[in-house]
């Protein structure tokens, strides 16, 4: 018993398999037909990344899209650049002056928190993410502007979509990089770290391949998400997760 | 362009695969001889008078650990009592040929050896076992038995402690193939330095930060007898997975072997999870997790004719013995 009757709870919606997934699962339990349903009040948080890779927003319309097109959903979605990180100790001031003026804090169905991005900002967090260890730098990016979201819309849950196989390539990280002291925290499925949010890794206990074939299953086409170029290409994160699907498909059980 | 050696200054002729530092000949062996003088000191490895039995393969590893050992007692005077302890395994074309040069090391160290086979403790060889299990899972027997079979050679030998030639790379590997299977238990012990409990002759490994290539290396530089050629029945190994993944780690990051050791020791076991108790074995009396050893029930399964029975999960052996039973049950009536 996590969530609770009109509990706010934001949703991160990537685009990825894993998150269609979870929209999906989540949308289910807003079934009035619904054996158990789901009496928390979701809000779809979509962290756009299209100017950092250049693809202009092609993959915000298509998540919007998927959003739109899945029934029983409530459709209440804010929209933030994943550049505003770089806004600093300012970031949770900027989000709730734009939620103001926008009427976010209303319950209107779709924010748009672009003018939170610049381009000094976008150059600056496409030069960090291209370095070694971008990877790691873009999960704390999302995770601090999930909790700044959350402090700001009264939320004190987050559900994040990332799978077992994610957390297996990234345990399988930190023990190659020493931080093996770590990663009871960083496989849990309620990370509590942070002292007012709360933040549930709900689909841990689905591969990757599963989220694919759920979704072929409901008809959901899969979307292509775009990566920032790394130099160099070869990094500890990208072995590991080549090194964990490659073992997986000999032991399903790794 | 001569490089110096960041010790001394003459000529460098190597560049250390651990931090990278190019050093001349001489300064190397006196940085590989001195930190594995410091992983000793440091960690209480032995105590004076104490009788040693160095696990001996005629491998690089147990090759250089045997070098190393005499160098460091010798030099440092730890006042040990060296001696070689070998296992036949009974593999055809790879350890008769090794453990020539076992020999070849007894007499160029002048240690006394002790040569311990599989078919006088167990009844059984290597080829043999291979013969009826197949190409795979034959490492799982092999190192259960080799444990024993190290354990009851240093107890004959009347020895204190048994070393053995583990390396970081061997390690760091262990690290990551518990890791992948999920075996807490051994994720628990498999970074210690000294391992062994009340009444079993404890076994260390001296060389835990040290480097395989660095062993290579020193093994090349001081033209030491040692055998080459890997066994032949590991090129099925679940371990290879571990060794092909932490080869291309080093190759982004040397340091990265190093790191997954220490993330091995830093890993903390929450409380509540349901540890192996240790117990001894009814039948050989030996340390054990069960009523029986393990080896006790290897054996057991090779000498049925079903050697499955010891591979895999406790309760699937419990279904086979179940069967097995009840297909007697049927067969009488």
């Amino acid at each position: 018993k996590i969530l609770y009757p009109g509990e706010p709870v934001l949703l991160d919606i990537t685009g990825s398999p894993s998150s269609l997934t979870l929209l999906r699962l989540m949308a289910s339990g807003y079934d009035k037909a619904s054996h158990k349903r789901i009496t928390a009040t979701p809000i779809i948080v979509i962290i756009d990344e299209s100017r950092v890779c250049e693809v202009g927003e092609s993959v915000v319309t298509e998540v919007l899209r998927v959003v739109e097109e899945t029934p029983h959903m409530p459709r209440r979605v804010v929209i933030v650049p994943l550049e505003a990180v770089f806004l600093g100790e300012t970031l949770e001031a900027e989000i709730r002056k734009l939620l103001n003026a926008t009427g976010g804090n209303d319950g209107n169905s779709i924010v748009d928190l672009s003018e939170l991005s610049s381009p000094e900002l976008v150059s600056q967090t496409r030069e960090v993410l291209l370095k070694p260890g971008g990877d790691e730098v873009r999960g704390s990016m999302k995770r601090r502007i999930l909790t700044a979201l959350a402090r700001n819309l009264d939320c004190s849950k987050v559900m994040l979509p990332s799978t077992s196989s994610e957390f297996a390539a990234k345990l399988l990280e930190s023990v190659a990089t020493g931080r093996g002291s770590g990663i009871s925290f960083q496989c849990n499925y309620l990370d509590a770290r942070s002292r007012e949010v709360t933040f549930i890794n709900c689909m841990r206990e689905f591969t990757l391949k599963e989220c694919v074939y759920y979704l072929r299953c409901q008809g959901v086409p899969l979307l292509t998400l775009p990566q920032p170029q790394q130099h160099p290409p070869s990094t500890i994160a990208q072995l590991a997760e080549s090194f964990i699907t490659g073992l997986q498909s000999e032991f399903p059980s790794t | 362009m001569v490089v110096p050696c960041v010790e001394c200054g003459e000529k460098a002729i190597l560049k250390r695969p651990k931090n990278g530092k190019k050093l001349c000949k001489d300064c190397f062996y006196s940085v590989f001889e001195d930190e594995i003088h410091q992983t000793i000191t440091q960690n209480n490895l032995f105590a004076r008078g104490e009788s040693i039995a160095i696990g001996a393969s005629g491998g690089k590893d147990s090759t250089v650990l045997a070098h190393i050992m005499k160098t460091l007692n010798d030099r440092h005077d730890y006042g040990l009592n060296l001696v070689l302890l070998s296992i036949d395994e009974g593999i055809s074309g790879y350890r008769d040929d090794s453990l020539e040069t076992v020999k070849r090391n007894q007499i160029q160290y002048d240690l006394p050896l002790k040569i311990l086979s599989y078919n006088d403790l167990y009844g059984w060889t290597m080829d043999a076992i291979v013969k009826q299990i197949g190409m795979k899972n034959n490492c799982t027997f092999c190192g259960v038995f080799r444990r024993q079979a190290l354990d009851r050679g240093a107890a004959l030998l009347k020895c204190d402690k048994i070393v053995t030639g583990h390396n970081a790379d061997d390690i760091a590997e262990t690290v990551i193939m518990n890791m992948l299977r999920g075996d807490i238990a051994r994720l628990g012990r498999c970074t210690a330095i000294t391992t062994g409990s009340e009444g079993m002759i404890s076994r260390s490994k001296p060389f835990k930060y040290t480097y395989e290539k660095e062993i290579v290396m020193y093994a090349h530089f001081k033209k030491l007898d040692y055998f080459t050629t890997e066994c032949i029945y590991s090129p099925n190994a679940y371990r290879g997975h571990a060794r092909v993944f932490l080869k291309d780690l080093e190759r982004i990051r040397p340091r990265a072997i190093l790191d997954v050791i220490k993330s091995g020791e830093d890993l903390a076991i929450k409380d509540d999870v349901k540890m192996p108790t240790q117990m001894t074995c009814v039948r050989c009396g030996y340390i054990s997790s069960g009523e029986l050893c393990k080896a006790c029930i290897m054996l057991d399964g090779l000498n049925r004719g079903k050697p499955q029975l010891s591979i895999g999960k406790a309760t699937k052996r419990k279904q086979i013995l179940k069967a097995e039973a009840a297909g007697a049950v049927t067969e009488m009536f």
